[in-house]
């Protein structure tokens, strides 16, 4: 008998090990009131049961430490990072953080990690004024220097942006600016009206914005900016239908899961469904058997313009922006400009 | 070995899940313990579902016939070999009630 869901050779957890942070982002996810989270006892816990599935899968699994700011938890987090790198089952992981807690100290015992693929920064503009009226007063600076203390010891930094009117003319400056820094990749998300960002619904841009950006950070990706330009992210697949590097299914229920710092197991942070914990169930019973999971992965329950499209194979939207602008996760992607 | 008898009761085993996107032809059976993943034909998903919490193997055979409309002698033949199968593997058992036999 064959065996092997097989979705995608690779599996991805992100994993908030903790909501505290010492930013106040306009845009965030995560609302003001953190979580529990876990002692280390526990975290480690959590680590075996994604080791035992990815194993058991025959996955190369990746991972993503972020928060809150995974840094307010420096032990804890090197720590963890310490046992992935002696795991056989993850290929790499990286750090996801605003970049403020970075020092020279810090810098030095990233450097020791054996499997640290990349440090990413958050930068929202080309403009300090643009980047500081989200991430508050004096981020652009520190942001920066961050950026430049990882580059000089060697480190693969990246930058995440989040995309909204607030930023989204700056997008090709911004590029720029970060190609002559140094930096190693970019990448954008776009925003999601939850969280702290719920305040920001009048923010999202128009189809037709999105469309004019996308089709403008493609146009400077391919034609030699200094920077790698990631564009593994759903609905950038309508720019360049045909090209491999552009555009990606969303992960939730495919290849993915979100570790929240009490254990629960979200489909994606984006995408705040509880669908199991992973202390209190396997990891394999929230995979095999979750509802929402299923429904995910069947295009038939996609509703709108998504359902018919003739690109399903390469997108379906994301669920994450469906879900927060209409209580439906399975409904079109409202920025969708076909 | 299963004993395919008349009063026999099969049932899934107690950590197993069905789910199916059947327009893509998508059958398993998964192991939420074990984490062993079943990739399976429409026919033997169509048995694991009707065996629910607990079928007598002579409904099942006749379930089946009336379902797949196939030669009732070449029918039984295939519902033996697929259930024995998935006994093999640990996806079905017998109910606690049912005695063990040698053969199948």
């Amino acid at each position: 008998m064959e065996l092997q869901l097989q979705l995608e050779d690779e599996f991805y957890f992100q994993w908030h090990i903790t909501e505290r942070c010492n930013k106040h982002c306009r845009h965030c996810y995560q609302n003001s009131h953190p979580s529990h989270e876990l002692a280390l006892a526990d975290l480690e816990l959590v680590l075996r049961r994604m080791d035992e599935a990815i194993l058991k899968w025959d996955k190369q699994g990746s991972l993503s430490f972020t928060g809150g700011e995974p840094f307010v938890r420096h032990d804890e987090l090197f720590a963890l990072m310490d046992r992935v790198d002696r795991l056989d089952s993850f290929v790499y992981y990286d750090v996801l953080t605003n970049g403020s807690l970075i020092s020279d100290s810090i810098v030095h015992a990233l450097k020791n990690q054996k499997k640290l693929r990349r440090v990413q920064v958050s930068l929202e503009g080309s403009r300090p004024a643009t980047n500081d009226a989200i991430r508050g007063a004096g981020s652009y600076e520190e942001t920066l220097e961050a950026i430049r203390r990882m580059k000089k010891h060697g480190l693969t930094v990246s930058v995440m942006t989040t995309i909204s009117r607030l930023n989204y003319q700056e997008i090709p400056a911004l590029i720029s600016l970060l190609g002559d820094e140094g930096v190693d990749t970019v990448a954008f998300e776009r925003l999601i009206p939850e969280g702290r960002g719920e305040g920001l619904r009048d923010q999202l841009l128009s189809p037709q914005e999105l469309k004019s950006l996308y089709e403008r950070v493609y146009a400077i990706a391919v034609n030699g900016a200094k920077i790698r330009v990631l564009m593994y992210r759903p609905l950038f697949t309508l720019v360049a239908p045909d090209d491999s590097t552009v555009g990606a299914l969303c992960s939730a229920g495919n290849n993915a899961l979100t570790i929240m710092p009490d254990g629960t197991v979200y489909p994606c942070r984006r995408l705040p469904i509880p669908i199991g914990n992973i202390l209190e169930e396997s990891l394999f019973a929230i995979w095999y058997d979750s509802d929402v999971l299923w429904k995910i992965r069947n295009p038939q329950n996609l509703g709108g313009k998504c359902r018919d499209c003739d690109l399903l194979t390469s997108c379906r939207g994301c669920r994450a922006m469906a879900f927060s602008t209409t209580g439906d996760y399975m409904a079109e992607d409202p920025q969708c400009w076909r | 070995m299963l004993a395919l008898e008349p009063g026999i009761v099969l049932v899934l085993e107690p950590n197993i899940v069905l789910h199916s996107i059947p327009n893509r032809d998508w059958f398993f059976a998964f192991n939420v313990v074990t984490g062993d993943e079943f990739c399976l034909n429409r026919t033997s998903f169509w048995i694991l579902e009707a065996l629910g919490g607990g079928a007598e193997w002579g409904q099942l055979k006749c379930g089946f016939l009336e379902t797949f409309e196939v030669d009732p002698e070449q029918g039984e033949t295939d519902l033996r070999e697929l259930v024995t199968k998935l006994y093999e593997e640990k996806i079905i058992g017998r109910s606690s009630n049912g005695e063990e036999k040698n053969e199948v």
